[in-house]
């Protein structure tokens, strides 16, 4: 009778349990994370009198509750780690490799080089009026400012995502000092408890999270305690039991992001192989070959457009100056820093200056100007004329103690300026002209090219020509002294002062040329010719659209591999929940079934209290 | 069977819905803006074709311009070529009216005065400025190309050639002349202002013999018919220029509208198929958050009573 009464205690007991396991449950459909308990109802141990004196018999020991435990699957949820990392990866190289097309598509450069080569198209057809050449240079400054605002944008850029990755370990190590906490509760719990099973659905959401952000491995002991190691197995420990180990991130010189391991310790270079940690790493990689590209398109059209310059005549009759500087230094007083010093800066046309600048600092107790690079790379002291990375700074005045001058640079992309030259000074004209007198017989013609190295001829304002008996006399037109005779060859060159002359065709006797050096107001137009064959071969135009494509279709492809990693992601996802998630409709019949149970385990007392009744109601 | 958690159901669902509605939203902004490659990355390849159909159409469209600025050159040439021959018809005019026995050394100076008048107008033809404020008829150095030197002779004080105009990637056209060109070396490399110089020359003077006279008439007759020739030869050349200028222009026409149409192609939103898809895709969403609200209700709370 007693069994009776024990074994409906046993069931009120243990179906009261369960009906919170399931109440638990109902209540947590909606928490992330959760992972659906059971509680494991086994069969009371059966226990046998040992004592030789009882008669042997069997006691029914009724239900005991077991554990609560966790529906959970290991591997499952390594796997949704995995594809989180791959996801995550994909989607935060995208979205940065998205930032930087768009700062390279801001500007529109390629158009502008396309305006800018076109208004020289325009010139080509009116060389010597102002209009044009107004327009033209109103595109070469455009052209400039597009490139520097491009390059301003990557820089941003790579000064962003250095940021973005920093924050990212951040959340990353706060997450290995919660999972240290988890693991160290894990330790003390006591096992199969409803506490337990909470402290391991903490742990799971941790490791998902940092799965986001780095690809982990992840080793459980029997207690539930996790190690994690970056990328595979064997990689290193970021959580060993209940020590968490830092990392930390910094953006180098050349734009890379460099990863620590237990910086402030025994410091591990450490690369991240998946997670959004790779994603920043790819984007970092790409932003950093965007802008080495396009400094160098910048800089050879920079110098191809001056070298064009050089070679021709302005509307002033000078030779052309440069139309773009592609480096600056610029000086700014320090605040407090008394008027009476003073500084001129000058950079030398191929230098690179350091992107972080320069400061200059005056020290009354050395009596010397200390001129260091910003980040703290180099430095030169002295008086008068320093110089360090080809940037010259000329000091002098009267300083006093600690007066100093901060000097900004640029080089590259970022550093090219449009030089203000004035409509004037664009060289459109070649610089020598040949031409041939009407009456000339023969078919023969001159063309006149520059050459700097060619030194066959004395400079003179312009020479004669003439063709008699297979040879060529080169005379000077106005005191009419033979300088050279050459034999004719058609298309041999002939060296001048700076040029070639080449004559071709067939020439009758007494035919004649001359050659002169352009003057002012000309209005030739070779230059702008030799300008539009600088198009064709610089092909800045197809190299800027080729950066831009490259980056496109990066973007394609990582978008397309992130949908399929999406989808794999969310397989997993589904995996894993058709494991762990709750469903309303099953605890609902749970709810039932234990509800039912309790009432018949209630029943059971009732019963054993009606037996015990009748017994006490016969005596 | 597999077990579809509830928690699973709703993000699903909301995953769905997000897809769905973010879908909507590209569509529709290709619908509002008419363009359908809204960043590079949208369709790589066919932004890559807009962007070089773009610069084509942005050199065409200059190319387009300088034969317009050629046509204009050309037409400015050939009416000055024009007034030109008339100037040379008056002075072959003058010269057969001098070449007439009776005439008397008063009525020939006051030819020769009205040849004077005519050389000036010849002068003006050859300096005039054209569409750009430039020498219409001067060589590759600015300035005026016609000037009288001390002696009264009319000399170019130009060289070479004017500039070429470019009028596609590979061809330039000769839009104008230099004046030596047109007017030098006529005759016995005299220019034609020297022939018409030298007609009114000989008419002044007053100690010419008759046959002087006669010879002198008959050998600017000469240069004058050689002059007219020239003229003709030139406008002939000018006309041939720009009739291949008209075509020219006819060609980049048509190739703006073809260049548009493929520009329009690649990059412009299909507004029908837009529209359609949109529709498609706003149908679906509806029909998504009609079957979740249906499936979500379903719970088997409901029943138990």
């Amino acid at each position: 009778m007693s069994d009776l009464l024990g074994i409906g205690a046993s069931g009120v007991r243990a179906y009261q349990t369960a009906l919170g396991v399931v109440g638990e449950n109902i209540a947590n459909a909606g928490t992330a994370g959760y992972v659906r308990r059971d509680a494991k109802l086994t069969e009371s141990s059966v226990s046998y009198a040992t004592n030789k004196l009882q008669i042997e018999r069997r006691i029914f020991g009724g239900v005991d509750i077991g554990e609560v435990s966790r529906n959970w699957d290991t591997f499952k949820a390594a796997e949704l780690r995995n594809a989180s990392a791959d996801v995550a990866q994909t989607e935060s190289g995208v979205s940065w490799l998205g930032r930087v097309e768009t700062a390279l598509t801001a500007h529109t450069i390629g158009s502008k080089l396309t305006s800018f080569f076109n208004a020289a198209r325009a010139m080509e057809a009116d060389p010597a009026s102002v209009a044009p050449r107004s327009d033209f240079l109103a595109q070469a400054d455009s052209v400039a400012t597009a490139f520097r605002g491009t390059a301003d944008g990557l820089r941003q850029l790579s000064d962003d995502i250095v940021v973005d990755a920093k924050g990212s370990v951040a959340t990353l190590n706060g997450l290995a000092t919660s999972l240290a906490e988890v693991n160290k509760g894990l330790a003390r719990v006591q096992q199969g408890t409803n506490a337990a099973a909470s402290l391991r659905d903490e742990r799971d959401r941790l490791l998902d999270q940092m799965a986001t952000i780095t690809q982990i491995s992840v080793e459980e002991t029997s207690s539930g305690v996790v190690n994690v190691r970056l990328n595979q197995t064997g990689g290193p420990l970021l959580v060993s039991g209940q020590d968490a180990t830092p990392i930390s991130v910094e953006g180098n010189a050349s734009g890379q992001l460099v990863f620590t391991l237990d910086p402030y310790g025994a410091k591990q270079a450490i690369a991240p192989a998946g997670g959004a940690l790779a994603g920043l790493v790819d984007a970092a990689a790409r932003i950093k070959s965007a802008s080495a590209e396009l400094d160098q398109l910048a800089t050879g059209f920079a110098s191809a457009v001056n070298a064009n310059q050089a070679n021709g005549v302005d509307l002033d009759g000078n030779a052309g100056q440069p139309m773009f500087t592609t480096n600056y230094a610029n000086a700014v007083a320090m605040p407090g820093t008394s008027g009476a010093a003073t500084i001129l800066v000058d950079v030398a046309t191929d230098a690179t200056p350091d992107a972080d600048g320069y400061t200059a600092l005056w020290s009354a107790a050395n009596g010397e100007w200390t001129l260091s690079r910003v980040d703290g790379g180099a430095s030169v002291s002295g008086t008068g004329t320093l110089t360090i990375d080809g940037v010259q700074v000329t000091l002098g005045g009267a300083p006093r103690d600690r007066d100093g001058f901060t000097i900004t640079t640029g080089s590259g992309a970022s550093g090219i300026r449009f030089t203000d030259l004035e409509p004037n000074g664009v060289a459109a004209a070649s610089r020598w002209v040949a031409d041939a007198p009407l009456a000339n017989a023969g078919n023969a013609k001159a063309v006149v090219s520059v050459d700097p190295e060619a030194a066959g001829l004395p400079a003179l304002p312009s020479y004669a020509l003439s063709y008699a008996d297979g040879n060529v006399s080169i005379a000077n037109p106005t005191t009419g002294a033979v300088l050279a005779t050459v034999p004719y060859v058609a298309g041999q060159p002939i060296e001048g002062a700076g040029f070639t002359i080449t004559l071709s065709g067939v020439p009758a006797e007494g035919d004649s040329f001359t050659i002169s050096a352009t003057g002012a107001d000309s209005r030739d137009n070779g230059n702008l010719v030799a300008l539009a064959a600088l198009r064709t071969t610089g092909g800045f135009e197809t190299r800027f659209d080729t950066m831009v494509n490259s980056t496109a279709n990066a973007i394609e492809s990582r978008k397309a591999l992130a949908e399929a990693q999406g989808a794999i992601r969310d397989n997993a996802v589904s995996a894993r929940d058709s494991v762990s998630g709750v469903n309303l409709d099953n605890e609902a019949v749970e709810l039932l079934k234990f509800q039912q149970a309790y009432q018949a385990s209630s029943r059971l007392i009732q019963v054993a209290r009606e037996l015990f009744q009748t017994i006490l109601d016969v005596a | 069977m597999m077990q579809i958690g509830t928690l699973q159901l709703f993000q699903t669902a909301r995953r769905q819905m997000t897809d769905l509605s973010s879908e909507a939203a590209k569509l529709n902004t290709q619908i509002a803006t008419k363009v359908r490659i809204q960043a590079p990355s949208d369709d790589a390849v066919a932004f890559g074709r807009v962007t070089a159909v773009k610069r084509s159409m942005a050199n065409e469209t200059q190319y387009a311009d300088n034969v317009t600025m050629a046509q204009t050159l050309l037409t400015q040439s050939d009416s000055a070529l024009e007034s030109m021959e008339t100037q040379i018809a008056r002075v072959k005019e003058l010269a057969l009216r001098a070449s007439n026995d009776i005439m008397s050394v008063a009525d020939r100076k006051a030819i020769a005065t009205e040849l004077d008048g005519v050389l000036d107008a010849m002068v003006n033809i050859a300096n005039q400025t054209d569409a750009r404020g430039q020498a219409l008829f001067g060589g590759s150095e600015g300035g005026v190309p016609f000037a009288r030197n001390a002696e009264g002779d009319i000399v170019f004080q130009s060289t070479g050639d004017p500039p070429a105009i470019p009028i596609s990637d590979s061809a330039r056209i000769a839009a104008n002349d230099s004046g030596a060109r047109l007017f030098g070396n006529v005759a016995g490399g005299q220019d034609m202002f020297a022939i018409v110089k030298g007609l009114g020359d000989a008419l002044a003077s007053t100690t010419a013999t008759t046959d002087e006279l006669r010879s002198a008439i008959d050998s600017s007759i000469g240069g004058l018919d050689a002059s007219v020739e020239r003229l003709a030869n030139s406008r002939s050349s000018v006309g041939a220029r720009a009739a291949r200028l008209d075509l020219e222009a006819e060609q980049y026409k048509a190739l703006a509208t073809q260049r548009e149409d493929e520009r329009s192609g690649l990059e412009d939103t299909n507004i029908e198929e837009a529209i359609v898809k949109l529709q498609q895709s706003t149908l679906v969403l509806q029909a998504t958050q009609a079957s979740f609200t249906k499936l979500s209700q379903l719970s088997l709370f409901d029943y138990i009573r």
